[in-house]
């Protein structure tokens, strides 16, 4: 695309039945940009995420990785989503596999790495997210903050180009969301590029590049944390913004 | 009434043993049928789909009775031409397959659809294909879900063993009928017979309890009831 | 050709008349299940040791044998229920209809035990607790605010229940019950063995009406007695 965007979605529509959840969406990242989606609940903000990576198909609408298009009916998906990561809200671990084999199995089925080569590197990654000792437990065994991490550790095995988090910590219980959001943080330090759609206003404050408000499959407003939390041009997005600090305390 | 058993006890082993041979190979095969069967019931679409469900929904719908009755009865009309005779032996194998291969489906069904769907999700978006999802993430972990609604085939599909008796299948009511009527002690046999089936029924149990034990995923013990 | 009419029109009447037959032996069956097995639950969730004991030797033996078993015993077994106590002569004659009705009714009845002793648990201890903490007594708490929620949650197991009772049905073609399956074995005989398939196809999809009937019943008793947001949780 001779530009430095890793990830370009041009009016993406999905509709369920008579509901229109995702009108045209159209929006790039950049390469290491770190942007924070915010809105309502059930605006769509997960079924976007969800039809970047082909999970839910659109609609209509083309999506980039850097320029190779995920919507052309002749790539090939799975190839493209090992590059894209993906967390989920209820960390869908594989309940059969131990913590490092749910990190291990993407490895050694997905990229055809050697077990003992998959091993390594899935211990790499979850001594990365903090998880070392806990790796022969199975997700039941678990708290929420860790399942998650191991989710994290999972996608991150990959080595993905993109890392995209949908409601990452809505699920835990608040002293839980800290252990993530860490390592979410230490991750965009890192120089990862990462969509994520969150109600965690402080972690959009601090590490986000760009919040994008989105609001009945719209997207209502897109501009820099500073610019978008102290003074949002559009009514709709301070209005958002004032209900959820009082709930989140931002 | 000891006496009476010592008697009895070698026809009735006989029978005993055809019972547990029924009983086997109906749960076993039928389990290698329905694995597949179950798979095409929830990711199948089309003709196959059709086929399967009709037949799942038709053998669960209708008396095992009258599936066996159908089956040794009827069969010959279209067997004896060709010069296949149909055994009750025969005719009890396949009536005891074809019913409970349809009942694990069901079963296996449940348990499949235990498994979230985000963990499908999460296969696919680390780049699994469709075939590896099912065999990697799917299977391993909806047969162990099925595991109580399966033991609990198990010893359904060892009571209604007995069925095999209206075909004339060597099972144990069979000899007991003929035990019963041949002694004329009728209360003794049943009552005997009775607590046979109560003492296999209750050794299966624990069995099938030994293996969910070991077989299950940690954190995802069922219910039990005391 | 007028035959043929005649012997159709007549073999469908006799079907009509066993599948009456079918339905009240399988409703008498289930009820009085039903019955036996409200105490059976209630008395082994509450009751004390020797009552829980007994009752569990009850369902045991009952779940643990096959109901054709249970059938013999009653109808065969009984008549010469002297031969046990040494007094040949001595018999317990039940006819044919009570004698399957008894017979598929106590084996429902353990299983039906079990369906409501799980919903019973599934019921907070703490309904229980709020009941007696305004001054109920105990059994009265535990039916008026226990079980009859434990009922409405029964409902998934009784619709299962139901169907295997049905499915149970034809085996007191043994004991002369003139259900479904006997009068298709008479419309057989009386042919010669002319027509089978022909029969007992449509016998067969009869069933299978009958058990898409009942659980339809059984949904609609399930939507009217909804209880909203109090579902049971299906795996």
């Amino acid at each position: 695309m001779g530009n430095d965007n890793i990830l370009t979605v041009k009016e993406l529509s999905k509709a369920f039945g008579d509901n229109r959840v995702l009108d045209k969406i159209s929006f790039t990242v950049e390469r290491g940009e770190v942007v924070v989606i915010i809105g309502p609940s059930g605006t769509g903000k997960s079924t976007l995420l969800r039809c970047i990576n082909s999970l839910t198909p659109p609609d209509e609408g083309r999506v980039w990785l850097d320029d190779r298009e995920i919507t052309d009916k002749h790539s090939d998906i799975n190839r493209i989503r090992q590059d894209i990561g993906f967390v989920f809200q209820h960390f869908a671990l594989f309940n059969h596999l131990t913590a490092l084999g749910n990190v291990e199995v993407g490895l050694y089925k997905v990229k055809k790495l050697s077990r003992e080569a998959a091993r390594a590197k899935a211990i790499e990654e979850l001594t990365r997210v903090g998880l070392r000792e806990h790796m022969e437990k199975y997700p039941a065994e678990l708290s929420g903050g860790q399942q998650q991490r191991v989710g994290i550790a999972r996608s991150l095995a990959m080595d993905p180009k993109i890392m995209m988090f949908d409601e990452p910590t809505s699920a835990l219980d608040p002293e839980l969301t800290g252990e993530v959001l860490t390592v979410m943080k230490d991750l965009a330090r890192a120089g990862m590029t990462m969509v994520v759609v969150s109600h965690e206003i402080g972690f959009a404050r601090s590490v986000a590049d760009r919040i994008v408000f989105m609001e009945d499959g719209h997207i209502v407003e897109d501009g820099p944390p500073e610019e978008i939390l102290k003074s949002a041009k559009k009514e709709r997005t301070r209005e958002f913004l004032h209900k959820i600090t009082e709930l989140y305390g931002g | 009434m000891f006496e009476y058993f010592i008697e009895i006890a070698p026809q009735l082993g006989y029978g005993l043993l055809a019972t547990l041979l029924f009983t086997f190979v109906g749960m076993v095969v039928g389990f290698f049928a329905a694995v597949p069967l179950c798979l095409i019931r929830l990711y199948g679409r089309g003709l196959l789909y059709g086929i399967v469900t009709v037949y799942v929904e038709l053998v669960r719908g209708t008396p095992l009775l009258i599936q066996l009755y159908m089956i040794y009865y009827g069969l010959p009309k279209f067997l004896l031409p060709l010069g296949i005779t149909v055994t009750p032996y025969t005719a009890a194998f396949i009536g005891f397959i074809l019913n409970s291969t349809a009942y694990q489906v069901e079963y296996m069904k449940g348990g499949f659809k235990a498994i979230s769907y985000e963990q499908i999700e999460a296969s696919y978006s680390l780049g699994m294909s469709r075939w590896q999802t099912i065999f990697t993430i799917l299977v391993p972990q909806g047969l162990r879900f099925s595991i109580p609604a399966l033991s609990n085939e198990l010893i359904y599909l060892l009571k209604y063993t007995s069925l095999g008796f209206v075909i004339q299948a060597p099972e144990l009511m069979t000899q007991a009928k003929e035990l019963a009527s041949t002694h004329a002690r009728y209360m003794e046999t049943y009552l005997i017979v009775a607590f046979i089936y109560v003492g296999l029924t209750f050794i299966l149990s624990k069995l099938s309890d030994m293996v969910d034990e070991r077989l299950r995923i940690p954190g995802f013990a069922p219910e039990k009831i005391r | 050709m007028e035959d043929l009419g005649q012997f159709i029109l007549y073999s469908a009447i006799a079907i009509g008349k066993g599948a009456l037959v079918t339905i009240v032996v399988t409703v008498a069956s289930l009820l009085l299940g039903f019955l036996l097995a409200v105490p059976l639950s209630i008395g082994r969730t509450y009751g004390n040791k020797p009552i829980r004991f007994l009752i569990q030797l009850y369902e045991g033996f009952f779940r643990g044998t096959p109901h054709i078993v249970t059938l013999f015993l009653f109808y065969f077994g009984l008549r010469h229920v002297g031969e046990l106590v040494g007094n040949p002569a001595f018999q317990i004659a039940i006819p044919p209809f009570p004698a399957a009705v008894l017979a598929l009714g106590i084996t429902s009845s353990a299983y039906q035990s079990l369906i409501f002793r799980s919903s019973i648990q599934s019921i907070s201890r703490d309904q229980y607790n709020a009941a007696r903490s305004l001054g109920m007594g105990k059994w009265k708490a535990i039916i008026t605010i226990v079980f009859v929620q434990a009922l409405r949650l029964s409902i998934p197991g009784l619709t299962n229940e139901a169907t295997i009772v049905l499915k149970d049905s034809p085996i007191t073609y043994l004991v002369a019950i003139p259900e479904m399956l006997t009068q298709a074995r008479g419309i057989i005989d009386s042919a010669m063995g002319q027509v089978f398939f022909e029969v007992l196809i449509p016998v067969s999809l009869l069933y299978f009406g009958l058990f898409v009937l009942s659980n339809k019943l059984f949904e609609l008793l399930d939507e009217k007695l909804r209880i909203p947001g109090f579902e049971l949780e299906r795996r």
